[in-house]
């Protein structure tokens, strides 16, 4: 009696702790945070954390461009800061646990200065009082210090929001046989989403870190978190640790 | 003297019947409506009107689903009835216009049941009791009769909320010297915005044509795209061809002559 009794609570343990498989439509999907985060097949995704728009010396903050951007005096603009300690202490953690580092620059124009931007996607900067503007090879259209690359991770140029489209990122994560992309970064209504959908018909989940976007629009975030998965830096960060934690089998 | 008054009048007119441009980081952006919705270079997009969504024998609405879909019996939902109504004008409109009028449905499945579809694609779904499940043939992912595709417009298959990705939608924009897409359909949240930004990575300008599009914007549209009412397309076309009207006649018309 006892041994049946035992069985049938591992058995229920086992169903409870056991992540349910979700198929619709006779498709099987990942749902639980473990599965969307797991090291090997998990790439974390930079997206626009560039000078131009994070950094005091950016053009956002110098009015006057034809002073050129000294980077000495650099810091984070205060409307990021805590969004750049957040994602400093989340690649920290990424990185440890092995999962692939990944950045999406956004070019508005070539070396030479000519414009790679197309009007449809300048549209929505026509009331704009400022308008960031990213030069190939200048130090606006790098990412800030604080976040920078370092040797092995992917850094890819984009011409719009979406960190895919002519990009090759798709191609680069389907090499690495990458899942699902954790997305940080800038402006999160605009190239952030632009990429999650990006990402989304391409096969991989997109997965907001909540406090390693922006917050300039709550109201797109309380919405985007029905359609995407998203989740805080420290859920997914606890993840990682307690898989570092388990015994090599 | 009447050649110079013909320079004349044409410096005057000139200005005048351009539309300022508006230029910026060294683009040129359309942003008048006029420009936005020129029957030249614009092509109307239906996304996913399709009975499973619209009709009152598709997957939400029927009752008893043991019973196989009865298409003599399709009305069209009451979520759906106003956009219909201002839907068949517009399409009409539209085709008198010239306009391309091009339908994207969205195919779950195909002829023999296997899936089409990404799991990604499908995620959002995963705790909703009834997921669309639209079969290849089947009437269920037919665009609903009442604003049935016409001899001459294009239907596309999707199997992605972008109706631009894996889909040949591009080319057909295209090769018809599209620049800006009029978006109408459903679901105004998710197809209809992943299609708009999907035209975006195309480099055409998604124009939402507001009562053409089920009523439920996300909460934090304020502008992301541009919007205008058919009223107000109308109005711009109507524009549009007095302007061309006058202008057969205009000196610079002459001069041509």
């Amino acid at each position: 009696m006892k041994k049946v009794l035992v069985s049938t609570i591992l058995l229920f343990l086992l169903a409870v702790t056991t992540p349910a498989k979700r198929i619709i439509n006779g498709v099987e999907m990942l749902i639980e945070l473990e599965e969307l985060v797991e090291p090997d097949t998990t790439a974390v995704l930079v997206i626009d954390m560039q000078n131009e728009k994070c950094s005091t010396e950016g053009g956002c903050c110098r009015t006057d461009r034809s002073i050129p951007a000294d980077p000495d005096r650099h810091s984070v603009r205060p409307e990021y800061m805590k969004q750049v300690k957040n994602t400093e202490k989340f690649l920290a953690a990424a990185r440890k646990a092995g999962v692939l580092i990944s950045y999406a620059e956004h070019i508005h124009a070539n070396r030479y200065d000519t414009p790679l931007a197309t009007g449809p996607d300048l549209w929505v900067h026509r009331n704009s009082r400022w308008v960031p503007r990213t030069s190939e090879g200048t130090w606006e259209a790098q990412t800030i210090r604080e976040l920078a690359p370092q040797p092995g991770d992917l850094v890819v140029h984009k011409i719009n929001g979406n960190g895919f489209h002519g990009t090759g990122l798709g191609e680069l994560y389907k090499e690495r046989g990458i899942k699902s992309i954790l997305l940080t970064g800038t402006v999160t209504r605009d190239s952030v989403f632009r990429t999650a959908n990006g990402a989304m018909t391409r096969g991989y989940y997109p997965v907001f870190v909540r406090d390693c976007v922006d917050h300039q629009d709550e109201k797109f975030l309380k919405w985007a978190s029905g359609p995407f998965p998203m989740y805080s830096s420290d859920e997914i960060i606890d993840i990682w640790e307690k898989l570092e934690d388990q015994p090599v089998e | 003297m009447n050649k110079f008054i013909l320079i004349l009048s044409l410096i005057v007119l000139l200005p005048v019947n351009a539309v300022a441009e508006r230029v910026i980081n060294g683009v040129k952006v359309l942003t008048k409506t006029e420009e936005l919705v020129d029957t030249d270079h614009s092509a109307v997009l239906v996304i996913d009107m399709q009975n499973d969504w619209v009709s009152t024998e598709g997957r939400f609405s029927r009752e008893d689903k043991s019973t196989p879909a009865d298409p003599s019996k399709h009305k069209v939902t009451p979520t759906y009835e106003q956009q219909i109504r201002d839907l068949q004008p517009f399409l009409a409109r539209a085709r008198k216009e010239g306009l391309p009028i091009i339908y994207a449905e969205y195919i779950h499945n195909d002829k023999n049941g296997v899936p089409l579809v990404c799991a990604t694609d499908l995620w959002c779904q995963r705790n909703h009791p009834e997921t669309p499940f639209q079969k290849d043939g089947e009437w269920q992912g037919r665009t609903v009769s009442n604003i049935a595709p016409q001899k001459g417009d294009l239907v596309i298959h999707k199997v992605h909320g972008d109706a631009f990705y894996g889909t040949h939608l591009d080319n057909l924009l295209k090769e018809r010297g599209i620049k800006s897409v009029l978006m109408t359909g459903t679901a105004t949240g998710a197809c209809v915005l992943y299609s708009s930004l999907g035209a975006l990575d195309h480099g055409y300008y998604p124009v939402f044509i507001t009562d053409c599009l089920d009523p439920f914007l996300p909460d934090w549209f304020d502008d992301p795209f541009p919007m205008v009412a058919s009223k107000d397309v109308y109005k711009t076309w109507d524009e549009q061809h007095d302007k061309r009207a006058k202008n057969k006649d205009t000196p610079a018309a002459a001069l041509q002559n």
